[in-house]
């Protein structure tokens, strides 16, 4: 079942095959946690949203065609319609006050800079408008290029572009301090 | 409005690194089992294939005809004589719909 495409798991899946869900859930679960854990900043929320997303997918892989383009292109774009659904209802915990994971480095110091670093990205990228933090989330912590970014959002690749740009000028001028106190720390190790 | 000028490749880097900064937790290790708990089994599907149509029409024009020949009957028997001076003689029961 591992070696099968995604496309050919959801067709198993709309027949009511459960391997072939477990398979698709295995593949992509971090993915869908990760990505609605960028979007809305606590990991609660995101477990919920990647849950449901698949819930979802369970039920409703017959409606799935494949001529409408890749699996991962329409899964991204349930689970993020998913997480601006929750982001637009009222929040319980206040982005910022989410602990961040524990840092492995051994100079404590350092642990303790990058750990100050990471929280204020953090509260920097929940401050921006959520089709800037949708599309940065997408491109430069998910790694998709323009295009697909694109396609996900539902947009063209120069409305996604000119979200970027936006969304990177309002974090330079937000990180600038960090920025180049992290350039002066990568130097010094 | 300022024009969209893109950050300088170094500004780039720096800010990338920044970001990276921020990592995600890992995701629960139950959760894909808690998934998978919920996805109930389905039920099987009804595909309004062309034989199924076909059959379901049959079906139906089948039970047009015996309501048809019920009704007939039920004419035929309304026609015996002594039928609707038995059936209506009397007080009418309560609660009865006629």
């Amino acid at each position: 079942m591992d070696g099968l495409a995604d496309e050919a798991l959801m067709a198993r899946i709309a027949d009511g095959d459960r391997a072939a869900f477990a398979a698709l859930v295995t593949r992509h679960l971090d993915r869908a946690v990760r990505t609605a854990q960028r979007l809305l900043g606590d990991r609660g929320e995101a477990e919920d949203v990647a849950q449901d997303a698949f819930l979802r997918l369970w039920q409703h892989a017959d409606r799935w065609r494949p001529e409408g383009g890749r699996f991962t292109t329409w899964f991204y774009r349930v689970v993020v319609n998913a997480s601006i659904d929750r982001l637009r209802r009222p929040r319980s915990l206040p982005i910022d006050e989410v602990p961040e994971p524990e840092d492995e480095q051994p100079n404590a110091f350092r642990t303790l800079h990058r750990t100050e670093v990471a929280k204020s990205v953090k509260t920097a990228v929940g401050e921006l408008p959520e089709r800037q933090r949708t599309a940065l989330t997408l491109c430069h912590y998910e790694g998709l290029g323009n295009i697909e970014a694109a396609e996900v959002m539902g947009i063209t690749v120069g409305a996604l572009e000119s979200l970027l740009i936006r969304a990177k000028r309002h974090l330079r001028e937000r990180l600038q301090p960090l920025m180049s106190d992290l350039a002066e720390d990568g130097h010094e190790a | 409005m300022r024009p969209e000028i893109d950050l300088n490749p170094a500004e780039e880097r720096q800010l990338a690194r920044v970001l990276d900064t921020w990592q995600t937790h890992p995701t629960r290790p139950g959760l894909a089992h808690a998934i998978l708990a919920k996805a109930r089994p389905k039920a099987p599907s009804f595909g309004w294939t062309w034989p199924r149509l076909a059959t379901l029409a049959a079906a139906a024009c089948l039970g047009l005809m015996v309501g048809w020949w019920d009704g007939i009957e039920s004419q035929a028997t309304a026609l015996e004589p002594g039928f609707d001076a038995l059936y209506f003689e009397g007080d009418p029961i309560e609660g009865d719909i006629l």
